[in-house]
């Protein structure tokens, strides 16, 4: 399938029964929409889980899209739902000792030059450890401004929150990650 | 917290507009964690199972939008098959009147005149000799039967049969009067005209002579089989100028029906 071919046109030709243009759209959102879901649980088998039933949510309202619904914003925000569904359900954030578990469970990167492996691996463990310990809404804003690249508007009408409400958050949230990456 | 050091304010303005690049590459060498294989393969089976499920869906009711017409095809097909095998039996009547009739027609005297049509006497009508002369009044007939029926029924005096129903099939045949005069002598039934006669009859004829005309007129109304076999009764039971004037009005409706050996040659 093209590149070019937007999300918004595949969706609608899923939606009318084209399997391909399903799988061009699984395979250019599966990633992001994973690992916005893991950094948002840090749990694995919750990631699993909520990744599945993100993606079953979709393909049953696939004949509601509408094409003026951006299909990134549509698809993480069904998955914010059921990632705050979940935070309902459990405590609403993973403690030190989970976060330092889900690090080792990531599979890291060979690193290009050895003589900085250590230096880029101490960095990327901070920002992890950075992530991990801020407060749900700001990671959630953070995650998605850093891993799918929407503005202030798109995020804040994917969480249902004001557009200040969200420029608020991802001022905390980086304030917290650049102090802590200056350690 | 840094909201009032300028610096702070130009890297997050800079985070915001996507330029930081150094806060953007080390999230980018991040573990960049996929679904695994299965998970994979489970969304997948998901998707192409709701589309199966939707493709059977769509298909049901292009296949209920068949039945009624299939239902509708095969009573008309079952319709035909009964009207084709007892049809004949059921049209056998009205398809032999309207010969009879368009035959007649183009001998018809205009409908505005029939009383001045009557003065031939109702003795040479029954005799039926001349196909012209039997045509006119046996179109005639209607109105004064019809007549006779209204008054008959107006009539507090018993009939030896019930007045007709005026079906299509009784009403269309026009009996002609002249079978319920020969009851009559005929120097009286020779001057009147159409309408005398059933003043007559309702000012005190015998209840037999009645009965004649309605019984020639269920005669009328019957298939010509049941016609014939009523004649035939009639011969049994010692009727026989009933039955010959029965034959001869039988044989001026249907002038080309194969009359059985014995009553072809019955006078």
């Amino acid at each position: 399938m093209d590149a070019a071919y937007p999300d918004e046109k595949l969706m609608q030709d899923y939606a009318r029964g084209d399997l391909r243009a399903f799988d061009t759209l699984y395979a250019r959102s599966r990633g992001m929409l994973y690992r916005y879901i893991l950094r948002s649980v840090a749990d694995r088998a919750v990631a699993d889980e909520l990744f599945q039933e993100t993606w079953s949510r979709l393909i049953a309202a696939r004949g509601r899209y509408r094409v003026e619904a951006k299909f990134t914003t549509w698809l993480l925000q069904i998955a914010h739902n059921l990632v705050v569904d979940h935070f309902r359900r459990s405590r609403p954030q993973a403690g030190a000792e989970e976060t330092e578990t889900v690090l080792r469970e990531l599979d890291a990167p060979e690193a290009d030059r050895p003589e900085h492996a250590l230096s880029d691996f101490e960095e990327r463990r901070r920002l992890q450890v950075a992530l991990d310990a801020l407060p749900t809404e700001q990671r959630e804003a953070f995650v998605l401004r850093m891993e799918s690249g929407l503005g202030l508007a798109e995020i804040a009408e994917m969480t249902g929150a004001g557009q200040e409400t969200v420029k608020s958050r991802l001022r905390y949230a980086f304030a917290k990650i650049r102090e802590r990456l200056a350690e | 917290m840094n909201s009032n050091n300028p610096q702070f304010e130009r890297e997050f303005e800079a985070f915001l507009s996507g330029d930081d690049a150094r806060l953007d590459a080390l999230y980018r060498n991040l573990p960049q964690p996929e679904p695994n294989a299965r998970l994979d393969a489970a969304v997948q089976a998901m998707a192409r199972r709701a589309v199966a499920a939707t493709k059977s869906t769509t298909h049901t009711p292009t296949r209920k939008r068949w039945l009624p017409m299939l239902s509708a095809a095969a009573v008309v097909t079952l319709a035909a098959g009964i009207a084709f095998r007892i049809g004949p039996q059921l049209w056998q009547r009205p398809t032999r009147q309207p010969e009879a009739q368009s035959a007649a027609v183009p001998v018809a005297p205009p409908p505005a005149a029939p009383q001045q049509a009557e003065p031939a006497p109702v003795a040479q009508r029954a005799a039926a000799a001349d196909a012209a002369g039997a045509v006119a009044p046996a179109l005639r007939a209607p109105a004064a039967e019809l007549k006779k029926v209204e008054n008959a029924a107006s009539r507090p005096a018993p009939r030896a049969f019930p007045a007709p129903a005026r079906t299509m099939q009784e009403a269309a045949p026009p009996p002609p009067a002249a079978e319920a005069k020969p009851a009559m002598p005929a120097p009286a039934m020779a001057a009147p005209t159409r309408a005398k006669p059933v003043e007559t009859e309702s000012a005190g004829a015998p209840a037999a002579a009645l009965a004649a005309p309605t019984m020639q007129d269920r005669n009328a109304s019957l298939y010509p089989e049941h016609w014939l076999a009523n004649i035939r009764q009639m011969l049994r039971d010692n009727q026989r100028e009933e039955a010959l004037r029965s034959l001869a009005e039988f044989r001026k409706r249907y002038p080309d029906y194969h009359l059985p050996d014995d009553l072809r040659n019955l006078r």
